[in-house]
């Protein structure tokens, strides 16, 4: 729900066009597993991706680290023949302040609820 | 851990999960504490709304109910809109009895886009946008 009541909104979405691949690519359960195995792990070699995640296939990792790293999520490095990936979280940080307006929608709304229940009376 | 472009709530309420679930269940009592108005009806697939004096009236169906622990429901991101899913975000509430009595509710909101990837829908957006900046403006002069 987008009727948020925060000042920043109306800016923040202006500068919105790299946002879409953001949340299409988190979209994806694998692609957040993958990123949060490299909030653990400063690098990984597609190797070490393969033996977290041995049920998917090497051509299939590829395929979502190439989409992670067009997202600007990932940056990667030649090590020797490997190739390596690092988490780059400001895209991240960019779509937390995204939902910033939308959270406090919610804080607001919970408010609502816990007055409504009555948990305010002493 | 936080699901990534998602958002995460948790609250504890000192009222029994009976109290709470209907709370958040019965539309008659979510139009008093969410909107100004709630129409659904308590079982999967109901196409509700609810309704703001302020913002408009958005369109939500609900997806699961199991009484007491798990409600589900997905709302459409601008008013007015006819329900469709692939456009929505879903709306979880989990509900667990604590040893004091009350209860736990954890709220989650996931599947945002962008509104850049919504090109059908752009105008929907800019007209929302035109409305906060409205309501912006119209409270900070009161």
């Amino acid at each position: 729900m987008s009727c948020m009541l925060d000042n920043n909104v109306s800016r923040k979405t202006k500068k919105q066009g790299k946002g879409m691949d953001i949340f299409q690519t988190l979209a994806d359960q694998t692609r957040r597993n993958i990123l949060d195995s490299l909030r653990r792990e400063e690098t990984l070699s597609i190797k070490q991706i393969a033996q977290l995640y041995p049920d998917l296939s090497r051509q299939g990792i590829t395929k979502h680290l190439d989409l992670l790293v067009k997202a600007g999520l990932l940056q990667t490095q030649r090590l020797g023949r490997e190739r390596l990936h690092r988490l780059n979280a400001k895209p991240l940080k960019e779509l937390d302040d995204w939902l910033t307006p939308y959270a406090k929608f919610w804080d607001e709304r919970l408010e609502s609820l816990a007055a409504h229940l009555g948990e305010n009376d002493k | 851990m936080k699901a990534l472009g998602s958002i995460d709530k948790e609250i504890h309420f000192k009222a029994d999960i009976d109290r709470v679930w209907q709370a958040i269940t019965s539309p008659e009592e979510v139009g008093q504490w969410f909107g100004q108005k709630a129409s659904f009806e308590l079982r999967a697939g109901s196409i509700g709304w609810f309704r703001w004096d302020k913002y408009g009236q958005f369109t939500m169906r609900v997806e699961v109910v199991e009484p007491k622990n798990y409600f589900a429901w997905r709302w459409m991101a601008n008013k007015g809109e006819a329900f469709d899913e692939s456009a929505s975000t879903l709306v979880e509430w989990r509900l667990r009895s604590t040893r004091d009595g009350g209860t736990q509710l954890q709220l989650r909101e996931s599947g945002f886009r962008s509104p850049a990837s919504r090109e059908d829908n752009v105008g929907g957006w800019k007209a929302e946008l035109q409305d906060l900046t409205t309501f912006l403006e119209d409270s900070s002069h009161s």
